[in-house]
């Protein structure tokens, strides 16, 4: 379904999870506001891989994204005080996260290298590998990497508002509640932006059909 | 194409991963600038910009005292229109001061006396009769408006 719910930020196996998950974080930031360094690494494991997806799927280069994620982690380490617990820290760290992006952009909007990554192909699902094994590629190593080349392309063409909600949903796996907390705007307007940026991407990419 | 071929295309994406020794390093790198973080004692106009960012407060109380500070110089201010009063600067809200203006004293001081004797027929009309009252009260002046006339000015 196409507006299937689904979350990674707030476990979706209950209200109860919901809260201990919480009430765990919300321990974890007092322990840091107190000084208690430990606490920090807790959160910055637990959260590091996402945030970097989302700075790197962004700014399509690894070695800015890398800098820009331990940015943003200073900045929330920075911050913790002003973190109230209204709502979770997944979503603050996250708003910290895009405001930096989208700084890091605008600033940097005429140097731009892109680079890719290796591929941990696990990750893929078996249907991906038998379309693969459809495509009449001789190379199947060079036919993923001009692939990623054109994803990245595709998407770095998308506006930035655009780009952010198809990282976030279709690469971060959102929500579409947690994407209208995260950019402060309403479910409508990110399931539109959403559908705009898909028409875009399926127009960029359809010689990938 | 259809959302389903897109999102499996979106999923080549997700699937770049750094290489395993990066966290290493991007750990090594996160704590050493964590650290500096600690140690380096912000100057005082990057305090107030993170204060004035952070809390709402602050920023209220500023303007707060920000208006409160305008209103006061507005008040004392001698051409201002809130020192002029409602009705403007011809008002009757700043007769006093004109009163009590330094060219408006000496004007009156240097201006001639108007001296009006006084008359005991003013104070009454039969003279006689005034005469007496007076040399009874006073006792031994026989006379009531040689006394008070030399000295009564008017303004």
């Amino acid at each position: 379904m196409f507006f299937a719910s689904k979350s990674i930020g707030i476990p979706q196996e209950g209200l109860g999870e919901r809260e201990a998950l919480r009430d765990e974080e919300w321990a974890l930031v007092v322990r840091v506001r107190e000084g208690d360094r430990c606490a920090f690494d807790l959160l910055v494991r637990r959260y590091r891989e996402r945030l970097y997806g989302l700075v790197y799927h962004m700014i399509s280069n690894a070695a800015d994204a890398a800098d820009l994620t331990q940015d943003i982690f200073i900045q929330a380490f920075r911050c913790i005080g002003s973190f109230r617990g209204k709502s979770s820290f997944f979503s603050w760290l996250y708003r910290i996260g895009v405001n930096k992006t989208l700084e890091h952009i605008r600033r940097h909007r005429r140097r731009q290298f892109f680079s890719v990554q290796a591929i941990d192909e696990q990750g893929l699902g078996e249907s991906f590998w038998r379309d693969i094994s459809a495509t009449e590629a001789s190379d199947k190593s060079a036919y993923l990497s001009e692939l990623q080349e054109k994803l990245n392309e595709a998407l770095q063409r998308l506006s930035d508002k655009h780009r952010m909600v198809v990282v976030l949903y279709e690469i971060e796996n959102l929500s579409h509640a947690e994407i209208a907390a995260v950019l402060k705007c309403s479910e409508g307007t990110v399931r539109s932006r959403l559908h705009y940026a898909k028409e875009q991407l399926k127009e960029f990419l359809k010689e990938y059909a | 194409m259809s959302d389903e071929r897109l999102s499996q295309l979106l999923k080549l994406k997700a699937a770049e991963k750094p290489s395993p020794d990066f966290w290493e390093r991007f750990e090594a790198s996160l704590e050493r600038r964590c650290v500096q973080e600690l140690c380096a004692r912000p100057s005082p106009i990057q305090a107030l910009r993170e204060n004035l960012r952070h809390r709402k407060q602050g920023l209220a109380f500023f303007s707060l005292a920000a208006a409160g500070l305008a209103l006061v110089v507005l008040n004392f201010s001698p051409r201002s229109p809130l020192a002029q009063g409602p009705f403007g600067p011809s008002s009757s809200w700043d007769r006093p001061n004109h009163i009590l203006s330094r060219e408006y004293v000496r004007d009156t001081l240097s201006s001639p006396r108007s001296v009006r004797p006084l008359s005991t027929d003013v104070l009454s009309p039969n003279p006689g009769a005034s005469r007496y009252v007076c040399d009874r009260l006073s006792g031994h002046s026989p006379s009531l408006g040689s006394g008070l006339g030399s000295s009564a000015t008017c303004f």
